[in-house]
């Protein structure tokens, strides 16, 4: 389990009655990015729900990697409606995590903050509400705060949804440099799978319960179950295959 | 359940104690403004329905202690807590409802925040602080209201006004009594907002619904807590 930031054996994913995932296995690779991929409703943000801890699994294992302190992940979480604190400028919703947990000093705190936003090139946007923003902005922001702790692995629920192409390319640009410079590992729901075949080291895609298939972008494009053909074909075709 | 697990979050951090004062700015502060109009009105309704009814009996020299009497034993606490339900009960419901429903609070948890600590608390201490100091405010106010259209209006000894406030009204039966019952108005509105807006239905019609089942029932429970309260002190003293 030497590369293994999350092992996951055996997870039965319940909401109230309703079986969400049966007996599936999940293997997250640290310092790489993984993605989640599915039709609507399948259950991929109750499945990251259970891998960073918000909701429990009704069986099944999840063990940290070793290399963790106490085991205890410092976990990032994008959200899909991204959920920045309305009240709080950009500049306060990236501090808070910071002056929640460290009694730093203010003008320490100024300086990450100002670190974080220049690293989603919100430098300028500081001093703004989230209701003045754009939908990149915002999405840009609720990165900067995930990332406000440094954590050891970030989970991005639907990053590129409701983005025009150029902002959605330049947040899976976004997603790449924080694997790189911050050393993070990350997890990635999403449909897009152009850019998800760019961006992911490893995919895992899921239908009724289970898992279709996982491995390598590479191979899924080669892969012959015809639910992931089916599900990927739209994309398969705008690149010029059929 | 709800009021005993708000009732032992007390805050650890700085950022947490930070927030107490910043609500008790967004819970009191902010309904001063209506407190006092309401106030002013209250007490020259109270004067000018006073004069005619101890008019009645030659007696409209006692018009001062009738005005604050009925103010501070009575009137003050119960329509504090219920404008104070309006506004604030209802605010606080909506916000925490608002920011289940856009997932603030499930960011809130993936930063390690406790949000009993650090959301629920602040507004609860909030509301039993504000409360008997915006009672207080109404009190005072509602008396200088009486005072003004006694005097003005109705053409009364502005003296003997004060004189049987002086004479009749005494601090402890009648001052603090009033003020002993905004301490549970205060619990009691804190409890019943945060409890509707952290168990809102995801939905704006959810929030909508909560926000007036927070005022519906705050204010049911004023008054028959009310009722007890001031059974039990006419007993006692």
């Amino acid at each position: 389990m030497d590369d293994t930031l999350i092992q996951a054996d055996k997870l039965n994913i319940y909401h109230g009655e309703q079986c969400i995932f049966r007996d599936i296995d999940i293997t997250i690779q640290a310092n790489k990015t993984t993605a989640f991929m599915g039709p609507s409703g399948v259950g991929k943000s109750s499945l990251l729900q259970v891998l960073c801890g918000q909701k429990t699994p009704k069986s099944g294992k999840i063990k940290v990697s070793e290399n963790i302190k106490d085991q205890k992940l410092k976990t990032g979480i994008l959200f899909q409606n991204n959920a920045l604190l309305l009240h709080l400028t950009v500049f306060e919703n990236v501090a808070l995590p910071i002056r929640y947990h460290y009694n730093l000093p203010e003008e320490i705190i100024e300086e990450i903050v100002n670190m974080k936003l220049h690293a989603v090139n919100l430098g300028h946007a500081g001093h703004l509400y989230p209701d003045q923003l754009s939908g990149g902005m915002s999405r840009r922001a609720a990165i900067a705060r995930s990332i406000a702790l440094d954590p050891d692995i970030i989970f991005y629920d639907e990053p590129f949804s409701g983005q025009d192409p150029i902002n959605a390319e330049s947040i899976a640009k976004l997603i790449k440099k924080m694997n790189t410079y911050l050393d993070a590992t990350s997890v990635i729901i999403t449909h897009e799978v152009h850019l998800t075949l760019q961006l992911a080291d490893y995919i895992y895609i899921f239908d009724k319960q289970s898992i279709a298939y996982h491995g390598k972008p590479e191979k899924v494009l080669s892969n012959k179950n015809s639910f992931v053909r089916s599900f990927l074909s739209p994309n398969l075709q705008s690149q010029g295959e059929k | 359940m709800f009021f005993y697990t708000l009732s032992i979050a007390i805050p650890r951090k700085k950022i947490e104690w930070y927030q107490i004062i910043l609500q008790m700015y967004y819970i009191g502060a902010q309904t001063i403004s209506i407190i006092v109009l309401s106030a002013l009105f209250v007490g020259s309704v109270l004067a000018i329905q006073g004069n005619y009814i101890l008019g009645m009996f030659a007696a409209t020299d006692q018009l001062g202690q009738f005005v604050a009497l009925s103010v501070l034993r009575e009137l003050g606490p119960v329509i504090s807590g219920l404008l104070f339900i309006g506004r604030a009960g209802s605010t606080i419901t909506s916000e925490v409802g608002i920011m289940k429903l856009t997932d603030q609070i499930n960011a809130l948890r993936s930063m390690d925040v406790n949000i009993k600590r650090y959301l629920l608390y602040p507004r609860f201490i909030g509301t039993f602080i504000s409360l008997p100091l915006l009672t207080m405010l109404f009190n005072a106010f509602a008396i200088i209201g009486a005072f003004l259209i006694s005097y003005y209006s109705l053409g009364l000894d502005k003296g003997m006004f004060l004189i049987s406030i002086n004479r009749y009204v005494s601090f402890w039966d009648d001052v603090l009594a009033g003020l002993f019952k905004t301490l549970f108005f205060g619990l009691i509105t804190g409890t019943i907002a945060l409890y509707y807006g952290i168990n809102s239905i995801n939905s704006s019609t959810g929030v909508a619904l909560a926000s007036t089942k927070t005022v519906v029932y705050s204010s049911i429970a004023i008054l028959l807590c009310d009722y007890i309260l001031t059974s039990m002190l006419m007993r006692l003293w």
